[in-house]
């Protein structure tokens, strides 16, 4: 059968929780950006663990770590590969103000 | 490199820009035609992005079968179950208007519908997202009254029942034959995911099985790391016949279940699963939406229609070249499109989105491998900033890594797509 990891083996634990009220009234910034985060990550039961809760600088340096870290097979290193500093810093902030994170 | 003095201060005068009052504010008529993984991801983003908007869907199937991961439930991986939609319950769930009808017709000048019913809809904005068409007739002997007895099952619903009956019914030492269509197509590993799992099925049988893919091209998606891995996981199993050693199927004698290949060869097998060519659907073509390609080109920011201002088209049916026909592409420019929308009745220009790609194709339980690509528009073109795929060769831990990987894209993407 399915083995199935726990989603803090992969990310760190995140507490899953409704759209902070900024994401929900279109007050955070870049949506453009951030929009394909949500396909795979989010609140389906089998999901790949939630976007965390975390200050745009924390997300951004986790961003930036996984688009420079040496290549592991993975996805995510092949989805940032292509964002400059600016783009991966405005992802960051987006992606902050939506999970309701400090700015 | 960049310090971090730099990045912190980059920071501080990128967080600032919201969507403008005007763009949440928008009141106009949208209505989409389709609700699968496009139109049902366009809809839910366009409720939230701006709610004043009235907003209606058209699509007659309250709930279907999804593509993502329909191999293995073909295969008996997994249950239907996990593969279902129900997009009604979640256009009902956001307050959106759904009409479970089909939409016959579009004026694409007057921008009006015309539904099963007779009702006319009208509508500043329509989407249409209405998917995939086989042409039946590239192979002679073939027609959508008989494909059934070789199905694709490439819409799923239909034939799946019917191609998975096959499968379980077939016996010790079987030859199974799945014809590959020409690009552009809908899901590009899919045929080499289905026999990859054909051959699970067998395996965990205990049963000899020949699976032959006979090939409209020279090349697929992941093929180095499929090959590798069909040496690993099933010897001897599947074949893969590239047009350029005749394989792509010319004909078909259906009752006899029999190919003719481009190459001169006949064969005989117990299973035929031939995948058509294909286009847009025929909703899509018969509004003017489509080129002599068969197929709908848009701009890149919106997929608004080059031939129809006001008309969008999304998903398979769209000429979004180089993102592939998938349903995490369709889910991506659902969101993108209803960005744009927005923007444009609020008379602004939209943002050029980052579009992201992800499909995963399992070959086992514990085995997967996976292509992703991000893509922007510049200069009025879509562009592929980066891509990638799984190395052909690897530790069996991270196949069975990306197969946990790919449990939860499946998952969310539906979550994500239908609410």
């Amino acid at each position: 059968m399915l083995l199935r990891l726990p989603a803090a083996l992969l990310f760190g634990s995140c507490a899953l929780a409704p759209l902070p009220a900024a994401a929900a009234s279109g007050a955070c910034p870049n949506p453009e950006l951030s929009l394909g985060c949500g396909s795979c990550h989010g609140a389906a039961p089998d999901a790949l663990p939630a976007l965390p809760r975390a200050p745009a600088p924390a997300l951004y340096a986790r961003l930036a770590r996984l688009r420079d870290a040496p290549y592991t097979g993975t996805v995510m290193p092949r989805l940032l590969a292509g964002l400059d500093d600016q783009t991966l810093q405005a992802l960051a902030a987006a992606i902050a103000c939506e999970r309701g994170g400090a700015p | 490199m960049t310090t971090r003095r730099q990045l912190l201060g980059g920071f501080a005068a990128l967080a600032t820009v919201a969507l403008p009052a005007a763009v949440r504010a928008a009141s106009a008529r949208v209505v989409i035609v389709g609700g699968g993984f496009a139109g049902a991801s366009c809809a839910l983003a366009l409720r939230r992005i701006a709610p004043a908007l009235e907003l209606a869907v058209v699509e007659p199937r309250g709930t279907f079968l999804t593509g993502p991961f329909s191999n293995a439930a073909l295969a008996g991986l997994i249950g239907p179950e996990r593969i279902r939609a129900r997009p009604g319950d979640g256009l009902r769930r956001h307050g959106i208007r759904w009409f479970a009808q089909a939409a016959v017709a579009l004026d694409p000048v007057a921008r009006e519908l015309r539904l099963a019913d007779g009702r006319r809809l009208r509508a500043e904005r329509i989407v249409v997202a209405p998917g995939i068409d086989f042409v039946y007739e590239a192979i002679d002997g073939l027609s959508a009254a008989n494909s059934d007895a070789v199905p694709h099952a490439w819409r799923i619903d239909g034939q799946f029942a019917r191609l998975r009956a096959q499968l379980d019914a077939l016996p010790d030492g079987a030859t199974v034959l799945i014809a590959a269509p020409p690009n552009p197509y809908r899901c590009p590993p899919g045929p080499y995911e289905r026999a990859s799992l054909f051959a699970w099925h067998a395996q965990r049988r205990g049963l000899r099985r020949r699976i032959v893919i006979a090939d409209a091209k020279d090349d697929f998606s992941k093929r180095a790391a499929f090959m590798a891995s069909w040496n690993a996981l099933y010897p001897g199993m599947i074949e893969w016949w590239p047009r350029a050693q005749g394989g792509a199927v010319v004909a078909v004698d259906v009752a006899a279940r029999r190919v003719h290949l481009a190459g001169g060869e006949t064969v005989h097998a117990a299973l035929l699963s031939l995948i058509p060519p294909q286009r847009a659907a025929a909703f899509a073509r018969d509004a003017d939406l489509a080129d002599a390609s068969g197929w709908c080109p848009v701009e890149p920011l919106g997929f608004e229609s080059t031939r129809h201002p006001g008309i969008h088209v999304l998903g398979d049916a769209c000429i979004a070249a180089p993102m592939p026909k998938s349903a995490f592409a369709a889910n991506n420019q659902g969101k993108a499109c209803a960005l744009a929308i927005a923007h444009r009745l609020a008379g602004e220009t939209p943002p050029a989105a980052l579009l992201l790609n992800t499909c995963y194709s399992l070959l086992a339980p514990d085995y997967a491998l996976s292509i992703s690509g991000s893509y922007r528009a510049v200069g009025g073109r879509l562009n592929e900033l980066s891509s990638g795929l799984s190395p052909a060769h690897a530790d069996p831990a991270l196949r069975e890594l990306e197969a946990r990987h790919a449990e939860g894209w499946q998952a969310q993407l539906l979550r994500d797509s239908f609410g």
